[in-house]
């Protein structure tokens, strides 16, 4: 079973996607903000990561980096983000994410991108 | 006409097609959930597709052919004949539309009204099955002014009751602009719920509406706690007072015209004294005193009095507010004394005065008076939104290519960019596997390893822009004929790319062709493979291509004769022998594969009789069952194509003529309902279509009198004629048995126009028919008009063709075997008579027929129409494949030679029109 890290300040986004991806079987776990998510990769990585950009302490940029950097994980990351603005998705893709995302994703949407990101769609 | 629309266009018009077929057969059929999901998913699909462009009265039919057809899947309605006939109506509606558009572009804005009829009746059926606790629960949630409005419509002159949450000042720059000539509204919008994942943006949309004096936000139901809440639902209402003008306003809203109510507001409306009532109603004086100035006629002294009045008062008092509003009035309208004796009077009670005795109805704007709608829609309903997958998926994966490749592209070097690196190839590998493409995985390693050693993305980026541009060329090359000359550009500018894409020295800009390259993201999406649309022009000149090559292989052995006969090279001769062989074959499967690109299920022509027969049946009060079978079928395109018109016309005449209403049918002791087969059968090189129904059947007698009253036939002829030949008469010219001529079949288009049209494509058509048991018409098509067989047979010392359609059998006959009866010659082959007739005699060559060493003649049994004719003809040749050329010039007029083909040895074919020669 696949494991999905939501990081997310906003209790209600996380429950949004909690729901759209434990409907769709994943094994999903919570983070609200930078630092506890760290933690929890640390103790054991995930399969993706479901980020949002701004959160209080660390955010979502300085996490994918530290993420990346210290080499923790190589797993495709997805930034969710409410502003559609280009350089707000070259610095995501800076930072290290695969893929950007703007609020509101669509359930189905944001279903057919983890199943790719997770290669569970066969052609 | 821009080619988004154009997709559009076919798209919906296959979508439609499509449509009509499953409703056809969901008619036929229980209740399927399959169809049923099916049906839904294109109507969505469709409305989907409407609304990327600005049509909305295409996209409001068939939203509500959605929400229907939603119900239906869900099982909250039942599927009936009602709903089936509403939808297509939709159908017929949308494909007018589409028409239109294609003609002119645009839809004209007149058809909005019929939009709305088509919408109201869809959701007509949605209400009148609807549970009546849902619908009350969801009237329950709509705000107030919306239960009022909507009730206005019925009680005209009521006031929206959430006009008082308009601040005074506000109401009363409104009162004077209105005064000045101004028209006001009052707009209340309630998005849908799902509004936002349509990429509505309400919110907006009212920002946007022009003119606005005051709006204001509400929810139609109590906020949930804040774990609960779904922020993508929109539960929000809008209101809004504004001055500009019904048409403006209707323009604006003409997207959600269902979800808003535009009232003309009468500016009396926005007089609601309101405020602190201080303890109740004590103005009796001052009531009593301005009653009495107003009665004398002296505003001079009733402003003083409510100047005086107002100045002493707290301005938070619902005193002070009537006082303000009734000095307004008399500055705007003095003479109005019925307008402020009710002002003043409302003092008495402290409630805003009644105006709506005084004033004429209100008048309700709503675009296309789709109030009634309003209701209908419940917001609990967030019907699922099924999508086409595997597009999505494509587009996704689409998108995520160009994302890693925007990654890789970053011309930035942090100190994570070994994990960004690994993360991206990552995502490629997992990309690259779903695109099919397994193999991928080594060079992405291989890649993802130079480029870690390196520190820069560059390794990468140049294995993902070789792998983009090899899929794009892909995508064009499959596209040649087609754009062989874009197909060069890009191959060209690909290899002017290609000496920099493996090196690593190669400047981080060396993405820059493939970056001119525009629609880097779409690329994946383009490379699957699905049929690609090409023009007949280009297959009809491939055809004619491979025709000359048939003809020209044919020359070879006539080579190989020569270099034995002429040179005497026989180890050369049988070169060439072996290699005709091989192009033979060669040539001979690229024959075939071309004619497999022309080929079209029959179905193609099938799938317009269901709806033609229900709506036909339907009209006549006849109850048929169609079948259809053997619907995959093939034939050539052209063959196919002009099958359709006779083929409508024969169902026509079964429909009208040939099958018998339930009555009739019951007096005769059949089934109530008639049954209408038309079945598609592949025989040789024939395609048989039969058109069977099991109607009264024709009379031959009725016939023969007909014919013989309409001058078709004479008076021997009557007597001697069979009848099964009588039958065929009705595909004689100007023949009509209609009894009425009606509206259905009795077009003054006669079966002989069937038959001409089957002819033309070298097809036969027979009819048999028994009185009372039904009818049977076989139509006999070629697969192919192209490539005729024809067999050579020689009369006279030339060679004639004889197409292979006609050709029953070749025998030599014994000199001695033929008979004369009367003048003419026959043979009895195989218990049959056949009569005999000789070639040159037909074509009027002065010579005798000759016969072989054994004194045989020989006899090529042809069949032409019904009748087995053995033409007389000196010997016998091979088959050829050739292509036929009608006649030309001078040579036309010869109606003996269907046309001329060209002979591998460079001589000319004559091929006979047996049908006229004989």
């Amino acid at each position: 079973m696949k494991r999905i890290l939501i990081v997310d300040d906003a209790a209600t986004v996380r429950l949004y996607h909690r729901n759209i991806l434990e409907s769709a079987g994943y094994t999903v776990e919570e983070a609200i903000n930078g630092i506890e998510a760290l933690e929890k990769s640390l103790l054991k990585p995930f399969d993706l990561y479901l980020v949002d950009v701004n959160m209080p302490k660390l955010d979502g940029y300085a996490f994918l980096q530290r993420l990346r950097g210290k080499d923790m994980s190589q797993a495709p990351a997805i930034m969710v983000s409410t502003e559609a603005a280009p350089h707000d998705q070259t610095a995501a893709y800076r930072a290290g994410a695969n893929c950007y995302l703007v609020k509101p994703v669509r359930p189905e949407q944001l279903l057919v991108h983890v199943q790719i990101l997770l290669g569970e769609i066969c052609s | 006409m821009n080619p988004l629309l154009e997709q559009f266009l076919s798209e919906s018009r296959e979508s439609l097609q499509s449509i009509g077929e499953k409703l056809m057969q969901l008619e036929q059929g229980a209740c399927d959930s399959g169809l049923i999901n099916e049906v839904f998913r294109l109507v969505h699909t469709l409305k989907g597709n409407s609304g990327l462009f600005e049509f909305p009265e295409m996209t409001r039919a068939l939203h509500a052919g959605e929400d229907v057809m939603d119900a239906v899947r869900n099982g909250t309605i039942p599927y009936s004949r009602a709903l089936a006939d509403n939808l297509l109506e939709v159908a017929d509606f949308v494909g007018f539309l589409c028409d239109e558009i294609e003609s002119k572009g645009s839809i004209a804005a007149s058809h909005s009204a019929d939009s709305a009829r088509l919408a109201a009746a869809l959701r007509g059926l949605l209400q009148s099955h609807a549970d009546a606790e849902v619908v009350c629960t969801a009237m329950d949630h709509r705000p107030a002014d919306n239960a009022a409005s909507s009730e206005s419509a019925a009680t005209p002159g009521d006031a929206p009751a959430t006009l008082g949450n308009v601040p005074e000042v506000i109401r009363m720059d409104a009162y004077r602009r209105a005064k000045g000539g101004e028209s006001l509204a009052w707009i209340t919008f309630s998005p849908q719920e799902e509004c936002f994942f349509q990429g509505d943006d309400p919110f907006f949309t009212v920002r946007q509406s022009p003119e606005p004096l005051w709006g204001r936000i509400g929810h139609r139901e109590p906020w949930p706690p804040l774990a609960e809440l779904n922020a993508y639902r929109c539960i929000l209402d809008f209101e809004l007072l504004t001055v500009a003008q019904p048409e403006e306003l209707a323009e604006h809203f003409r997207y959600v015209p269902d979800q808003v109510t535009i009232v003309a507001v009468d500016p009396l409306w926005l007089v609601l004294p309101q405020g602190d009532p201080n303890g109740g109603p004590v103005y009796e004086d001052f009531v009593a005193d301005a009653l009495g100035f107003l009665e004398a006629g002296d505003p001079t002294a009733l402003r003083q009095a409510a100047q005086t009045m107002l100045e002493l008062s707290n301005p938070v008092l619902w005193l002070s507010s009537a006082l303000r509003w009734l000095l307004l009035l008399m500055e705007s309208e003095p003479g109005n004394r019925a307008v402020l004796r009710r002002l003043i009077e409302s003092l008495r009670q402290l409630t805003p005065p009644d105006w709506t005795s005084l004033e004429a109805p209100e008048e309700t704007l709503s675009a296309a008076g789709e109030l009634s709608e309003k209701g209908l829609q419940q917001p609990g309903d967030t019907p699922t939104r099924h999508r086409e997958l595997s597009q999505q998926e494509a587009a996704t994966l689409a998108a995520l290519f160009e994302a890693q490749w925007e990654i890789l592209s970053l011309d930035d070097e942090p100190s994570w960019q070994a994990g960004r690196l690994k993360a991206v190839a990552g995502v490629l590998v997992q990309c690259c596997n779903i695109d099919g493409d397994w193999p991928a995985r080594g060079a992405i390693e291989t890649a993802l390893a130079q480029a870690l050693s390196a520190g820069e993305a560059l390794p990468l980026l140049s294995w993902l822009e070789a792998r983009q541009s090899r899929q794009l060329i892909n995508t064009i090359a499959r596209q040649i004929p087609a754009q062989a000359n874009a197909t060069a550009a890009v191959l060209s500018e690909s290899k002017s790319a290609q000496p920099e894409q493996p090196g690593v020295s190669a400047s981080p800009n060396g993405s820059g062709p493939i970056n001119g390259l525009s629609g880097f993201g779409r690329r994946a999406e383009d490379s699957s493979t699905g049929p690609i649309k090409v023009d007949q022009v280009k297959i009809d000149r491939l055809m004619n291509l491979i025709g000359e090559m048939v003809v020209s292989k044919n020359a070879l052995p006539y080579l190989a004769q020569r270099a034995e006969n002429q040179f005497g090279v026989r180890e050369l001769a049988r070169e060439i022998k072996a290699q005709y062989t091989v192009i033979n074959r060669i040539v001979e499967e690229m024959q075939d594969a071309i004619m497999q690109v022309r080929m079209r299920p029959v179905s193609f022509v099938f799938q317009r009789f269901p709806r033609l027969v229900r709506d036909i049946s339907h009209k006549l009060g006849k109850d048929v069952q169609l079948a259809l079978e053997g619907e995959d079928t093939e034939a050539d395109k052209n063959i196919i194509e002009c099958l359709a018109d006779p083929l409508i016309h024969i169902v026509r005449n079964s429909l009208d003529h040939g099958l018998e209403t339930p009555d009739e049918r019951r007096a005769c002791g059949k089934a109530a309902t008639g049954t209408l087969t038309i079945r598609a059968t592949q025989e040789a090189d024939q395609v048989l279509i039969d058109i069977i129904d099991d109607g009264k059947g024709i009379d031959p007698a009725i016939i023969k009198r007909k014919a013989y009253e309409k001058g078709v036939i004479d008076e021997t002829t009557l007597e001697r004629i069979t009848d099964r030949e009588a039958i065929n008469l009705v595909f004689a010219a100007g023949f009509s048995t209609a009894e009425a001529v009606s509206d259905l079949s009795g077009r003054g288009v006669g079966m002989d126009v069937v038959r001409a049209a089957v002819e033309k494509v070298n097809g036969t058509i027979l009819l048999e028919s028994q009185v009372g048991k039904g009818t049977h018409i076989r139509i006999a098509l070629p697969l192919s008009m192209a490539v005729a067989k024809v067999m050579i047979v020689e009369s006279d010392r030339q060679v004639f063709g004889v197409p292979m359609e006609y050709v029953v059998e070749t025998v030599r006959v014994p000199r001695d075997a033929i008979r004369a009866i009367k003048q003419n010659q026959a043979v009895v082959l195989r218990g049959q008579i056949v009569p005999l007739k000789a070639l040159n005699t037909l074509l009027e060559l002065p010579a005798e027929p000759q016969a072989n060493a054994d004194d045989e003649l020989a006899v090529l049994v042809a069949r032409v129409g019904s009748e087995v004719v053995g033409l007389v003809v000196d010997n016998f040749h091979e088959t050829v494949d050739v292509i036929q050329k009608p006649l030309g010039g001078v040579l036309s007029g010869l109606n003996a030679y269907s046309g001329s083909a060209l002979m591998g040895d460079g001589s000319v074919l004559m091929v006979l029109n047996l049908k006229e020669i004989l």
